[in-house]
């Protein structure tokens, strides 16, 4: 009996952590879209973080794109020979692209890459007194820190994965015609027949919801870090670990939610 | 007197975890005075310069600036008594992105009312008033201690505040760099007539800045007065932490 009332406690506190940080994201990311609509916009410091956040990911996501599009048709093409429709697996690679692949592990990628980066270096700044000496200069810390790096997470992701959607099919189409002797107008017949707009903007609305949560979650967990050396390395370890996890349980329900929205016809 | 009365705390009281870190502070701060606060490590000093500068809030008491109580103000009321006070941080805390120019022109640029050839000149008049010309394009991770310190000190005083505000400003400098930061607090204050507020436990420092010394202890000021009546003070406590002899319960072997 004991230990099922040990066990039901931790499992309460978890439960009430749980909703507290919830509840800490959601005023970070309210305070940060309160700022960015009532003050004007630091367009040096969202540069700084469009080029560290967008352009110094591009080999990554591009890399992630080129070769998760490449192993996905060549898995499509072993499967769909063995049926006689080698030709369907551009579109299938297409669409897994545009809608899961492309946006998911590029988000995974950039929680990992830019995610923890962001932490690290907000957990810096507290521990080292920075942050204070911001409010004490009479700066909105939100304001300096945190805006340019929702505004350039929004602007980025969405660029990151447009061109990890563009690699992967690139690279699909390398693989399947004339490495494994598809059909090269037929896959292009296909692709064209079977994938839409749509496709692509639920990719990229994906993309841009996953931004919001990577940056949320990675600055949360950089402000409310603790005050030792040991707590950037937690923060930053939180910080990948949480928004990955986060990113992954809420693309189930953004899938849901915007299927409805742009129905297959 | 009593106009003359630039900062006061009204029994600020402060708990964090389970320790109550202040019990009811009250303390009145006059218009150019050094004031040094004095007390042992984790006795609250650096809590209540926290306060007064809004980067803490109290659970009890009033803290006036000029009057005006700033308790519970949000972060935009709280920018024009920011700019009255320039604070002096114990690890200085200069931005580490950017250059030691950068850092001191700062305070300055979010004015938004000086030109970039204004800010330059501000800045290097500042640099020099600390002992540190020509150093603008260093960036922090180039700087000793105590260099550290004095652009810290060059960004407080950028933009000339009515109150500085310095936490343990010798803490880790070796004696000499130590004296040069106590005549440099000195200066500035003599300079520009400002109110300087020292938070520190190096008696040297203490007695080489200090028109009046306040002393925290439990949680309260257990004692206001010169420095002269300081070191004549036959309390046990005050001659203790003067002389730096430690409590023989306290020594555990």
């Amino acid at each position: 009996m004991r230990w099922f009332q040990s066990l039901f406690l931790k499992s309460g506190r978890l439960a009430i952590s749980f909703i507290e940080q919830l509840g800490e994201v959601a005023l970070l990311m309210m305070e940060t879209f309160r700022c960015f609509f009532s003050r004007p916009l630091r367009m040096r410091q969202t540069i700084q973080q469009i080029y560290f956040v967008g352009v110094r990911s591009q080999v990554v996501v591009l890399t992630t794109g080129i070769f998760t599009g490449a192993v996905f048709a060549a898995q499509i093409q072993f499967q769909f020979h063995r049926l006689g429709m080698d030709s369907a697996t551009g579109s299938v690679a297409t669409l897994a692209m545009c809608r899961e692949l492309g946006p998911v592990l590029s988000a995974l990628m950039i929680a990992g890459r830019v995610g923890s980066a962001m932490a690290a270096e907000l957990a810096t700044m507290k521990i080292s007194e920075q942050i204070d000496a911001l409010r004490a200069l009479a700066v909105y810390p939100i304001e300096y820190l945190i805006v340019p790096r929702f505004v350039a997470m929004m602007i980025s992701l969405p660029a990151l994965v447009a061109m990890a959607i563009a690699g992967g099919m690139a690279a699909g189409y390398v693989v399947a015609v004339p490495l494994l002797g598809v059909d090269g107008t037929y896959y292009w017949y296909n692709i064209l027949q079977f994938t839409e707009a749509r496709d692509m903007w639920i990719g990229l609305i994906k993309a841009f919801l996953f931004s919001i949560i990577i940056v949320s979650v990675s600055c949360h967990k950089g402000l409310m870090s603790g005050t030792g050396a040991e707590s950037v390395g937690k923060a930053t370890t939180e910080a990948a670990v949480s928004s990955s996890l986060s990113v992954l349980i809420a693309n189930f329900f953004f899938t849901f939610m915007l299927n409805s929205l742009f129905p297959v016809s | 007197m009593k106009d003359d009365v630039v900062i006061e705390f009204k029994n600020l009281e402060k708990r964090l975890g389970k320790q109550q870190v202040l019990r009811g502070v009250s303390l009145q701060i006059h218009r150019a005075e050094r004031l040094v606060v004095i007390g042992r490590s984790g006795c609250g000093k650096s809590v209540l310069l926290k306060h007064l500068i809004g980067l803490m809030q109290p659970d009890k008491g009033q803290i006036l600036v000029d009057g005006k109580n700033v308790v519970s103000l949000n972060e935009m009321q709280m920018v024009p008594i920011r700019k009255k006070i320039g604070i002096v941080f114990q690890g200085g805390a200069l931005f580490d992105s950017l250059s030691v120019e950068a850092n001191v022109g700062f305070p300055l640029k979010e004015e938004k009312k000086f030109t970039p050839k204004e800010i330059k000149e501000r800045v290097a008049e500042v640099l020099e008033a600390v002992g540190l010309p020509n150093q603008e394009r260093k960036m922090p991770s180039e700087l000793s201690g105590g260099m550290k310190k004095r652009v810290a000190l060059a960004r407080a005083i950028a933009r000339l505040p009515e109150v500085i505000l310095y936490d343990e400003p010798t803490t880790g400098l070796d004696p000499i760099t130590a004296d040069s930061i106590n005549q440099l607090i000195n200066q500035i204050s003599e300079r520009y007539g400002v109110t300087s507020v020292v938070v520190t436990h190096d008696m040297k420092s203490v007695f080489a800045i200090a028109d009046r010394i306040a002393m925290l202890r439990d949680g309260v000021i257990y004692k206001i007065d010169t420095p002269e009546n300081f070191q004549k003070s036959k309390d046990e406590a005050i001659q203790h932490f003067i002389e730096g002899v430690s409590d023989t319960s306290e020594v555990m072997i």
